[in-house]
């Protein structure tokens, strides 16, 4: 399971809310696939487990990248003020490792660039919104040579 | 720029992702137990942006005195005298007399209630003046240690940050907070005073659906709160020079 891949060394409790996530949604995506056969028809047999990679990716950016993101511009801004680490109970976000941090994040996100995926296109409440990012990711493809 | 597909390119993009895991995989682990903390830290960070594009002066407070480091709150336990704060001001000049407003972000930082004297709660944010008050009460920690606060009065604001998918009860517990901490205005709809300040605010990161949005909006008609939804994609919405039309004031 690709999802595993992803998730396999973060902590139980996070694991565990990713995986539920995970498979509400798929079950929510079987459920589109068959009772809506025809309008999902664009969706072809193979696509359905690329369909199910970018769902655990933009599961996985929402709960793991971008929190971090968000702790790296803080850390950044005490930074600009002269302050040169953040502390957050036992973890400490110094200069060296916030680096690290920036540059996971920075590479993460330029992948998901270079295939024209972006926070945007991972946003949304129902499988029905994704799957209409994900036709307009693949009529894309039409106008492309 | 010509993207790639991820329809033609799978095995690619799963190569490029394996590949990261690889290299990167060990530096997000280390951080991953604190994913909710660094959600808060986020909202913490968009609230000292919204003063810092409304004119607001920042200055960061209370550093480690040896390290000089900035300590986060991440509890209502802790005394607030050893973690770190910012503190925003603002200077109007009311004719040749200028005078400045100056407020407290402080996290974690408990507020009592407005109902009731006894009563506490911890919001992720707090906007306040400077009062701490303290006070030891043998049913508050067994009477072992003080008990610090923000009294009702010096209450200027607060936010609340969730990293979920938003739900109807999830924003209506909210108004509970509100309705104990500043109920009037839950009464109707407050004008904003000079210096406005960012209403209570419900910050998540889901974007929600439509009943999400409805109750958005039908309690943001109602009350002078703020519930920002869909905030992992659209961070600016709290903070933005351009939106803040949109950010409802006090």
């Amino acid at each position: 399971m690709m999802l595993l891949d992803l998730i396999k060394n973060l902590p139980f409790e996070l694991r565990s809310q990713i995986v539920s996530e995970y498979n509400l949604k798929i079950g929510e995506l079987y459920y589109l696939l068959e009772k809506k056969s025809d309008k999902y028809q664009w969706l072809e047999d193979e696509d359905v487990e690329l369909v199910k990679y970018l769902l655990s990716l933009g599961i996985f950016y929402r709960r793991v990248i971008d929190p971090i993101s968000g702790s790296v511009e803080f850390t950044n801004r005490v930074n600009r003020l002269g302050v040169p680490h953040v502390n957050i109970g036992s973890i400490k976000l110094t200069s060296e490792n916030l680096k690290e941090l920036s540059i996971a994040v920075q590479k993460f996100e330029g992948i998901l660039y270079r295939f024209g995926l972006n926070a945007r296109f991972f946003d949304f409440d129902r499988m029905e919104e994704f799957l209409k990012n994900i036709k307009e990711l693949k009529e894309r493809d039409k106008y492309e040579i | 720029m010509k993207y790639k597909s991820p329809f033609k390119d799978k095995n690619l993009l799963i190569w490029e992702i394996n590949n990261f895991l690889e290299k990167y995989g060990s530096t997000l682990i280390q951080h991953a137990s604190k994913i909710s903390t660094y959600f808060e830290i986020s909202c913490y960070n968009y609230i000292i942006k919204y003063y810092e594009n409304s004119g607001f002066t920042i200055q960061v407070k209370n550093l480690d005195e040896k390290t000089r480091s900035f300590k986060y709150k991440l509890g209502p336990l802790g005394y607030p005298h050893n973690f770190s704060y910012f503190i925003v001001s603002k200077t109007y000049r009311y004719r040749k007399n200028p005078k400045t407003f100056q407020y407290e972000i402080r996290p974690n930082i408990p507020v009592q209630s407005k109902h009731d004297s006894n009563i506490f709660i911890t919001p992720d944010i707090v906007i306040c003046d400077n009062n701490i008050v303290s006070k030891r009460d043998w049913r508050y920690y067994r009477g072992m240690r003080k008990f610090y606060f923000i009294p009702n009065e010096s209450l200027i604001s607060f936010a609340e940050a969730k990293h979920y998918n938003p739900s109807p009860e999830m924003i209506i517990n909210f108004i509970g907070i509100v309705n104990e901490l500043m109920p009037s205005l839950l009464k109707k709809k407050n004008k904003s005073n000079r210096p406005a300040h960012i209403a209570p605010s419900l910050i998540v990161s889901g974007k929600g659906g439509y009943h999400t949005n409805l109750i958005k909006r039908s309690i943001q008609n109602r009350y002078s709160v703020n519930i920002f939804l869909g905030v992992f994609s659209y961070p600016a919405q709290i903070y933005s020079k351009y939106g803040r039309s949109k950010v409802i004031t006090i």
